[in-house]
């Protein structure tokens, strides 16, 4: 990775963070971490759509410590208990990887990791927000994903992306088991794939992208509910039809195709008005658009985002 | 064998002190944990996950006293052991019962503490739409409220005040059982199995009583859910 700096940085913030844990109790850390407050500089405020190319920085939490981020993961693929993926994803081979970029392009690829970050990499520090109510705060490196879309061209008739993770039932154990329908898949529409704020993940915290969170690489749309953003990706299809995406198809009645973080719209048995940030004890509120709202909100003008949820 | 199960019958009140010390332990561990903490990394999902856990597992332990005295009284005749085959030779285990029952009350208490506490932060209005838009938490709700009710009549005093009315305010506990698993399978997620087992566990303990009062050929006048003399 490129990325020296910020690697050093992170490092020092959590072994930082590990010392002051150590020191006081998790009551005193989420005082001094309450004094924080998510904003974006007013001068985007946007009604239209962002361009690919706008430079965009964030404001954001205190990190995350590493730790946390890679030893708590949902990954059904290795297994539904959340401390059992680090472990259950290392026998994951991710290399080589090629994925597909096909559907309705004009310019159908198939490209390496190298190749897909040659396209010029990123690093954003977002909020992730679990639909099960717990957050993390997340420095990750990737590849805007409409840099991947403006090189393959897609067709007039293309209105949504399309995302598939590997089929790989030998190395990925929970695969064996009819859980879900595998391979997961997700979807998105054309102009939330987009927007500059989705990037496809190789790195975080400055390194290689951890196998339990994705490797080599996986989506992150930070305005949604963490189960929109796909791991292990193989396939990016543009369709014409909404896809049907895997927790939609177990219960299309409580996992939305938009899942966008709404604090207005309850889940059946998770609250979303609020959330726990992992490491703290006490639940805080959630905000429309996982704070993002600035930059997504016109996405959505004049939807009923509680029919469409 | 014989001899333990004498002792323990006749020692009863040695032997509740000994479930006593034990059932302080899951309370004493999770009180370190949060003191130290020590919780893991999602530390408000493991208060809730372990105060949960431990109100229905002494919630299924009392439900399962009746039947299973019923069930070794019956083995130990299939068995041909000396002591054992009378009801009463159990009797130990229903001398048990009341604090087991007031164990669960205890722990789902502390779960519905950290609820309020740590999740609504005492915010009443966020209480009231989690009752309407959660039916989960109704249903936890209305089974705290009867474990309440049985745990304030457990009293001798009172149970002898209410005479007839006690026993059946106290059946409740099967409709409370059932609301209580209605509540973790509303909880879990699609892929969970867990609520089926607990489900299992339930269905077990009052098919038992079920099948015990339908049938004339089970039916036993001493087998009254209280200790027995014969």
């Amino acid at each position: 990775m490129q990325h020296q700096s910020e690697e050093v940085t992170s490092e020092a913030i959590y072994l930082n963070r590990r010392h002051f844990l150590r020191m006081s109790s998790i009551r005193a850390l989420q005082l001094a971490s309450a004094g924080y407050a998510l904003s974006a500089s007013p001068a985007v405020w946007a009604s239209q759509a962002l361009e690919c190319n706008d430079a965009l920085t964030f404001k954001h939490d205190e990190l995350t410590p590493f730790k946390s981020a890679t030893h708590y993961n949902n990954f059904y693929e290795f297994s539904p208990d959340k401390k059992a993926v680090a472990i259950l994803a290392q026998e994951l081979t991710t290399e080589p990887w090629n994925i597909e970029v096909g559907g309705l392009v004009e310019n159908p690829l198939s490209l390496s990791i190298e190749q897909l970050t040659a396209l010029g990499t990123v690093d954003r520090t977002y909020h992730f927000r679990c639909v099960e109510g717990w957050s993390m705060v997340i420095p990750w490196t990737g590849v805007q994903l409409c840099k991947l879309i403006e090189k393959v061209k897609p067709l007039k008739e293309a209105r949504y992306v399309k995302f598939s993770s590997i089929y790989r039932p030998e190395e990925m154990i929970s695969q064996r088991r009819p859980t879900m329908d595998w391979p997961y898949v997700e979807g998105l529409r054309l102009d939330e794939a987009q927007n500059p704020l989705t990037i496809l993940a190789t790195g975080m915290y400055g390194k290689p992208l951890p196998k339990q969170n994705g490797a080599p690489l996986r989506l992150v749309v930070p305005w949604k509910y963490g189960f929109k953003s796909i791991k292990t990706i193989k396939k990016i299809e543009f369709v014409s039809e909404r896809p049907e995406t895997s927790w939609m198809r177990l219960a299309p009645s409580e996992y939305g195709f938009y899942a966008n973080v709404n604090p207005e719209v309850a889940h059946p048995r998770w609250s979303q008005r609020k959330e726990v940030r992992l490491g703290e004890l006490k639940k805080r509120r959630t905000k429309p658009f996982n704070g993002y709202e600035e930059y997504v909100a016109h996405l959505y003008q004049g939807m009923n985002l509680t029919e469409n949820f | 064998m014989n001899s333990i199960l004498k002792y323990l019958n006749q020692h009863d009140g040695q032997l509740r002190l000994a479930i006593f010390s034990l059932s302080t332990l899951p309370f004493i561990r999770l009180y370190l944990d949060y003191w130290f903490d020590d919780l893991g990394i999602n530390p408000f999902a493991s208060l809730i996950e372990r105060s949960g856990f431990w109100g229905v597992f002494f919630l299924l332990v009392t439900l399962a006293i009746t039947p299973f005295r019923r069930w070794f009284s019956w083995l130990s005749s299939l068995l041909r052991l000396s002591y054992g085959k009378r009801l009463s030779d159990w009797n130990y285990l229903i001398k048990c019962r009341r604090m087991l029952g007031l164990w669960s009350l205890f722990y789902v208490s502390i779960h519905l503490l950290i609820y309020l506490h740590f999740e609504l932060g005492w915010w009443l209005e966020d209480f009231w739409l989690d009752i309407t838009e959660r039916y989960f938490i109704t249903f936890g709700l209305v089974s705290w409220v009867l474990l309440v009710l049985l745990g304030i009549t457990s009293p001798d005093r009172i149970r002898r005040a209410m005479g007839k009315k006690w026993r059946q305010l106290h059946r409740s506990i099967y409709a409370l059982a059932i609301l209580s698993i209605i509540h973790i399978y509303l909880e879990a997620k699609p892929t969970e199995t867990d609520p089926y087992w607990y489900g299992l566990i339930v269905f077990v303990l009052l098919m038992h009583r079920i099948v015990v009062s339908k049938f004339r050929t089970l039916r036993r006048k001493d087998d009254t859910g209280m200790p027995s003399y014969r």
